[in-house]
């Protein structure tokens, strides 16, 4: 069960990471509210 | 929600996966745009349904995420001001282009001949806009952005001018459009200076 748990933490980690890519490649993530984008990700 | 909620759930997700720290910020960053938007979309559709205007609702939030992906636009601070401007926004121009579409062809035909040169226009003068939040630092990504908003208002008016010579449920494919054009004039809009100084002003009234 705990196997499973932290399979599913991994998974959630490389999906935010993903979007956090993803949100900082794009001028605007759809909406009319920009969070602060963290210094490693800005280009 | 706070900041700092997920900044903890990120530290959390950062610990038990051994990443380093510098990871945390990226991982709070994710969730709070995630979070943020999603929770947007689904009042946005909330709203639209109420309305009554559910599927041009779709529509309108479609053609601005694909828009505002490359273009960018102006911003407000606060995530409750966006949340409730988005709210209004994207219901109400699904109401008017609904109720427009319903009207002579040629009312569908000038509006959506006005979003595609607004659009081209708009994108040749004020596209990519940054924020200070999220600032395009490269030149290269800059024109890079700049080529893509070109290439989706291109994939738009295609896709407008496609629903003009449907001929089989006629008032769904005027309805999609009207509310397409609308969309793209409201998110041209929002790359004006003028925008800016709109957004600062709901911005200053919280």
């Amino acid at each position: 069960m705990k196997k499973i748990f932290y399979s599913i933490l991994g998974m959630a980690v490389v999906a935010l990471i993903f979007v956090a890519n993803v949100a900082s490649a794009s001028a605007c993530f759809y909406g009319h509210y920009q969070p602060e984008v963290p210094e490693s990700l800005r280009k | 929600m706070e900041p700092n909620l997920y900044r903890r759930m990120a530290f959390y997700l950062c610990q038990q996966n051994r990443l380093p720290p510098e990871k945390e910020y990226e991982l709070a960053y994710a969730m709070e745009v995630l979070l943020i938007n999603i929770l947007n979309l689904l009042l946005t559709l909330l709203v639209g349904f109420l309305l009554g205007v559910l599927p041009g609702t779709v529509v309108s939030i479609m053609v601005a995420a694909a828009y505002r992906h490359t273009a960018g636009g102006a911003h407000a601070r606060s995530p409750w001001i966006c949340a409730a401007a988005t709210m209004i926004v994207f219901p109400s121009l699904a109401y008017l282009g609904t109720y427009l579409a319903a009207g002579p062809d040629i009312i569908s035909r000038i509006i959506a001949a006005a979003a595609a040169l607004v659009g081209i226009y708009a994108i040749y003068r004020f596209a990519p806009v940054d924020s200070a939040q999220a600032p395009i630092i490269s030149p290269d990504r800059r024109k890079r952005l700049k080529r893509y908003s070109y290439v989706v208002i291109g994939i738009l008016i295609s896709a407008m001018l496609i629903l003009e010579v449907i001929s089989f449920w006629r008032l769904y494919a005027i309805t999609i459009q009207v509310c397409a054009a609308l969309t793209i004039m409201w998110v041209s809009f929002n790359l004006t200076d003028t925008a800016a100084s709109f957004w600062c002003l709901l911005d200053n009234q919280h």
